[in-house]
C-alpha cells in the first residue's frame, strides 16, 4: 500500500497520471465548463433549457463511449489471459464496436444540431471562449495529431536476469533488499564499516581485532528498500540495520540516491550515499559507477569517496577514504549467476600504507514467484585480502578476515 | 518538532495519493504495461534462449504498436471533424461544438484496424512459443 501510494504520488506530481489516462475525465471537465457557461450566458430560459438538454446528450454519449471502451479493454485483457484464445476471441471484442460507435456518433450529431439551434451565434462564441480558455481545451488542438507520443525511454517492467540489470531500478519497480550483491550497496564501504544487505558474519583474527578496535566476530542484519522513482532515478535506504552479536544494537541507516545515464550499451550512474550518525558521526559517500549490462556477462566498476565527518555536537577530523570496487557477474543460465568482486580500497587517506585489495565471490538465484522476482544471494568476501604496500613490512595477504553474507531480495511493480 | 510535522505532511500526501481514484488508463497504456511486465522476466520462465528472444521481441513490438494505436486514435479524431460534408463549419480553435470537435472527441470513429490486427497476430504467435504452464506464469505478471 505504501509503495502504491508513493508511486501514485510521484505520477500525480509529475503529471504522468493524466498523460496515461483516457480523455474521459478531461472531456467531462470541458462539458461541465460548457454547462456552467451556458447557464450564465444564455439568458432566454426555454433556449437555455434546450441547450442544457443537448449538453446532457453529450454527457450521456461520453458515458456510453467510456462504457464501450471499458468493455473492449476488459475483453482484450480476458483474451490475453487465456492460453486457448483464438483470433475469433480477439475479433469478438471489436465486432460490436462498429455499430455501437456509428449509433453513438449519430446521437452526438443530433445533440450538436440541437445545441446550435438553441443558442445564438453570440452566445455560442461566449461559451466557446470560456471553454477554450481552459488548459484542458488543448484536447481540441489539431496539432496534437501530428505529434506521436515518444517511445518510453525505458521499459518499466522488472529486470529479471541479473546480468541485464541497470544500476537503477525501472520506474515504479520496488525492491525489498535483504540480501548481498544488490546494486545499491555496491561499493558501500565507509572508513569504519562495510555495508551490505542480508545477514552477515564478519570474522577477523584477534590481533587485527585489537588493532582496529572492532569485535573479532560480528553478526549483522541489514534490510531496506529501493524504489525506481523515475526512469533513471532511484532512491532507497537500508533502514533496518542491526548488529546482532557480540552485542545487539542499531547501526546507522544507509540512505542512497542514484541517477543513471544510459549510454550506448554502458550505464553511467552517479550515487550519493549517507550514513546516519553513528560512532563516527555522519557518513557520506559520493561517487560514480560505470556498468556494462549484458545477456550473460556484466561488469561494474565504481569510484567513491567515503568520508565520516562527525556531527555538529561532536565534530571529528574528517576521515576520508577512496574506494574503487569492481564486480563481474556471469549468468550461467538466466536464473543463476556467479559473481566476483575486487577493486581497491583506501579506507583512510591520512594513513600511509592503508591501500587494500578486497576479493569476493558470490552467487545468486532468481526466482519468478507470481508477479514478483526473488533473488536468493550469498557472498564470501575477504575485505582486506591484499595489502600491497603496508606502512610496515612487505605486501601480504589477509586470509583470516572474511565476511559471509546471505539473504534474499524481492522485486515487484508498485503499480 | 519540524521533522514530525514533515513526516505528517509526507504521510498526508501519500494517504491522499493512495486513496485518490486513478483515472482509467488508455488501451495503449494497458497493453504496454502488460507487455513490459512480461518482457523483463521472459528469460526466467522460458528456458530455451531462441524462444525467449523471440518472445521478448514480440513484447517489445507491442510497446511500439501501442504507440501506433494512440496515434491512430488522435488522427481519427482529427479527420473526423475535418472531413468534407460534416455540418461543422467553424474551426475547432474557435468553437468546439459547432466544428464537431466535441462530438469527434467524445466518440472518435474507429481508427485503422491494422495495429489491433497486428497485436492479435503477435499474441497468437506468443502462444505458439509458450507451453501452457509458461503462459500462465507470464500471465501472472500482470
Amino acid at each position: 500500500m505504501l509503495w502504491v501510494a508513493l508511486a501514485t504520488a510521484i505520477m500525480l506530481l509529475s503529471g504522468e497520471l493524466s498523460r496515461e489516462a483516457d480523455d474521459g475525465a478531461t472531456l467531462a471537465l470541458l462539458l461541465a465548463a460548457m454547462r456552467k457557461s451556458t447557464i450564465q450566458d444564455v439568458a432566454d430560459a426555454p433556449r437555455r433549457a434546450a441547450a442544457l438538454r443537448a449538453l446532457a446528450s453529450f454527457e450521456l454519449g461520453l458515458a456510453a463511449y467510456r462504457r464501450q471502451v471499458a468493455t473492449f479493454k476488459a475483453c482484450i485483457a480476458a483474451a490475453d489471459g487465456r492460453y486457448d484464445a483464438t483470433r475469433a476471441d480477439y475479433d469478438a471484442c471489436s465486432a460490436p464496436l462498429e455499430s455501437e460507435r456509428a449509433s453513438l456518433r449519430a446521437s452526438l450529431v443530433t445533440a450538436q444540431n440541437d445545441y446550435q439551434a438553441a443558442v445564438t451565434e453570440a452566445e455560442r462564441a461566449q461559451v466557446a471562449g470560456a471553454v477554450l480558455a481552459l488548459p484542458e481545451a488543448r484536447l481540441f488542438d489539431p496539432a496534437q495529431a501530428a505529434k506521436k507520443s515518444p517511445l518510453p525511454s525505458r521499459s518499466r517492467g522488472i529486470e529479471g536476469v541479473a546480468s541485464e540489470r541497470h544500476p537503477t531500478l525501472p520506474r515504479n519497480v520496488v525492491a525489498v533488499v535483504y540480501g548481498p550483491l544488490s546494486s545499491a550497496t555496491f561499493g558501500a564501504r565507509f572508513p569504519s564499516r562495510i555495508i551490505d544487505g542480508g545477514t552477515s558474519y564478519a570474522h577477523q583474527d584477534q590481533s587485527r581485532a585489537d588493532a582496529t578496535g572492532t569485535p573479532a566476530a560480528l553478526w549483522n542484519m541489514r534490510a531496506g528498500a529501493r524504489v525506481g522513482m523515475f526512469d533513471d532515478f532511484e532512491a532507497g535506504a537500508l533502514f533496518i540495520p542491526l548488529q546482532l552479536a557480540p552485542t545487539f544494537r542499531f547501526d546507522p541507516v544507509l540512505i542512497f540516491f542514484t541517477q543513471q545515464f544510459r549510454l550506448n550499451g554502458v550505464d553511467l550512474a552517479i550515487r550519493t550515499s549517507f550514513q546516519t550518525p553513528g560512532d563516527t558521526g555522519w557518513g557520506i559517500s559520493p561517487g560514480a559507477l560505470l556498468a556494462l549490462p549484458g545477456r550473460r556477462l556484466a561488469a561494474r566498476v565504481g569510484c567513491f569517496f567515503p568520508m565520516e565527518v562527525g556531527t555538529l555536537k561532536h565534530p571529528i577530523a574528517p576521515v576520508v577514504g577512496l574506494n574503487a570496487p569492481l564486480r563481474v557477474a556471469w549468468n550461467l543460465v538466466p536464473s543463476f549467476f556467479l559473481s566476483a568482486d575486487s577493486g581497491v580500497a583506501y579506507d583512510n587517506l591520512a594513513l600511509q600504507g592503508a591501500l587494500q585489495v578486497p576479493l569476493g565471490f558470490g552467487a545468486g538465484y532468481s526466482l519468478l514467484a507470481g508477479s514478483k522476482v526473488i533473488d536468493f544471494t550469498a557472498s564470501f568476501t575477504w575485505d582486506h585480502w591484499l595489502s600491497p604496500a603496508p606502512a610496515q613490512g612487505s605486501a601480504h595477504f589477509e586470509w583470516q578476515a572474511y565476511r559471509i553474507a546471505f539473504g534474499a531480495s524481492l522485486y515487484f511493480q508498485a503499480l | 518538532m519540524f521533522s514530525s510535522r514533515a513526516l505528517v505532511g509526507v504521510g498526508a500526501v501519500l494517504g491522499v495519493a493512495a486513496c485518490s481514484a486513478r483515472p482509467p488508463p488508455r488501451l495503449a497504456v494497458e497493453l504496454t504495461a502488460r507487455a513490459t511486465a512480461k518482457a523483463g522476466v521472459v528469460s526466467l520462465v522460458v528456458g530455451d534462449a531462441a524462444r525467449a528472444e523471440r518472445l521478448r521481441a514480440i513484447y517489445l513490438e507491442v510497446v511500439s504498436l501501442a504507440r501506433e494505436l494512440d496515434h491512430a486514435r488522435v488522427t481519427a479524431r482529427l479527420q473526423c471533424h475535418t472531413e468534407p460534408g460534416r455540418s461543422g463549419k467553424a474551426p475547432p480553435a474557435s468553437d468546439p461544438i459547432a466544428s464537431g470537435a466535441l462530438g469527434c472527441s467524445i466518440a472518435p470513429p474507429l481508427a485503422d484496424r491494422s495495429a489491433l490486427d497486428r497485436y492479435t497476430q503477435l499474441m497468437l504467435e506468443a502462444r505458439t512459443l509458450l507451453t501452457q504452464r509458461e503462459f500462465q506464469k507470464l500471465a501472472r505478471m500482470r
